[in-house]
């Protein structure tokens, strides 16, 4: 980090090659869309170059401060995506994509399409949280940090997630 | 010793597993679950969601996309200096190529086209044009004279010059 504060590109470039695959994991899940999770890891990393003289070692570490910036990208992201949802459809159109049968295209799905389609169901803040302690590997503490939330809000959202999904796949047989 | 009700909390939160509990309670919440048969069943049906949960797929980056994000990154950081040397030099090999080609080429088409718009008389084909005109203009103008002296052999001079 001190390299990157001294204008060291060499630097950003093994940053990048460190954490890249996680943040693009993170976004790609959150988003749902391949274009913009890669926006939103180039802008983290412009970020982290603008504002590395910020960043304390003693208030987290970086792989939590990255995630916190791409976190909110990504909410921005989605904040505009649902606007441009609700001006073309004024406020009709479902959260959800609706299946046609849900049941007859479900049950022809392996098991890793159901996980991420039931994830892809979730609200995206109970996704970020499940996705945050689930699939990158967080603590509780480091995923409230990220999200901006407190450890109870945090544990609110996992169980109302993990709920969640118990009924999807009741609902469906999985 | 954390409650049982607080065991039930980590298990709907954070699921079967106690590396994802918080560090402070894993212990306490793991001799619970040793002495409770009621914690236990609730932890067997953690484990069901977690099973299918695991099972996601992992989604991998393009193999080219850190390549692209690393050079798209460092140009949009890179200094006014550094940002003029890689668009004049460029970044790969094939780049070391034709950059500095197209950066001594570019001047070069510039000039002559800038030294052709300012001094036409260097365009030759203009040039030449100019030069046919001119002739034609003074073998009009002279015609009178020469008409007078019709009978002059070839190569001998009219009296009035």
């Amino acid at each position: 980090m001190q390299r990157l504060v001294a204008g060291d590109q060499a630097a950003l470039a093994q940053l990048i090659h460190t954490h890249f695959s996680a943040l693009h994991r993170y976004a790609t899940r959150l988003l749902d869309n391949a274009g913009e999770a890669e926006d939103v890891v180039q802008e983290s990393f412009i970020r982290l170059w603008e504002q590395a003289a910020s960043w304390r070692a003693d208030k987290g570490g970086l792989s939590t401060w990255l995630h916190g910036i791409a976190h909110n990208l990504c909410v921005d992201k989605l904040r505009r995506r649902r606007e441009a949802v609700s001006l073309d459809a004024e406020g009709e159109t479902p959260d959800f994509p609706q299946l046609a049968d849900p049941g007859h295209v479900l049950e022809k799905l392996e098991i890793a399409e159901q996980v991420e389609l039931a994830l892809r169901q979730l609200p995206a803040r109970q996704r970020a949280a499940l996705l945050l302690c689930y699939y990158q590997g967080f603590s509780g503490e480091e995923a409230a940090e990220i999200l901006g939330l407190s450890l109870d809000a945090l544990e609110s959202l996992l169980a109302r997630a993990r709920r969640a999904l118990k009924q999807w796949r009741k609902h469906h047989d999985f | 010793m954390i409650s049982e009700q607080r065991l039930h909390q980590l298990l709907a939160a954070y699921g079967a597993e106690p590396q994802r509990w918080p560090a402070g309670e894993r212990e306490q919440a793991r001799a619970l679950l040793q002495n409770s048969p009621a914690a236990r069943r609730a932890w067997e049906q953690a484990c069901s969601l977690d099973d299918w949960l695991e099972q996601a797929a992992r989604p991998v980056p393009p193999p080219e996309l850190e390549r692209r994000l690393i050079n798209a990154v460092n140009r949009r950081v890179a200094s006014p200096w550094t940002w003029l040397k890689n668009w004049l030099w460029g970044e790969s090999l094939p780049q070391h190529l034709w950059r500095p080609a197209l950066t001594l080429g570019l001047p070069l088409l510039l000039g002559l086209g800038l030294g052709g718009y300012l001094w036409p008389e260097f365009r030759t084909w203009e040039n030449e044009a100019h030069l046919e005109y001119t002739a034609e203009l003074v073998e009009d103008a002279y015609a009178p004279l020469w008409s007078e002296d019709e009978n002059l052999e070839q190569g001998e001079l009219p009296e009035w010059l």
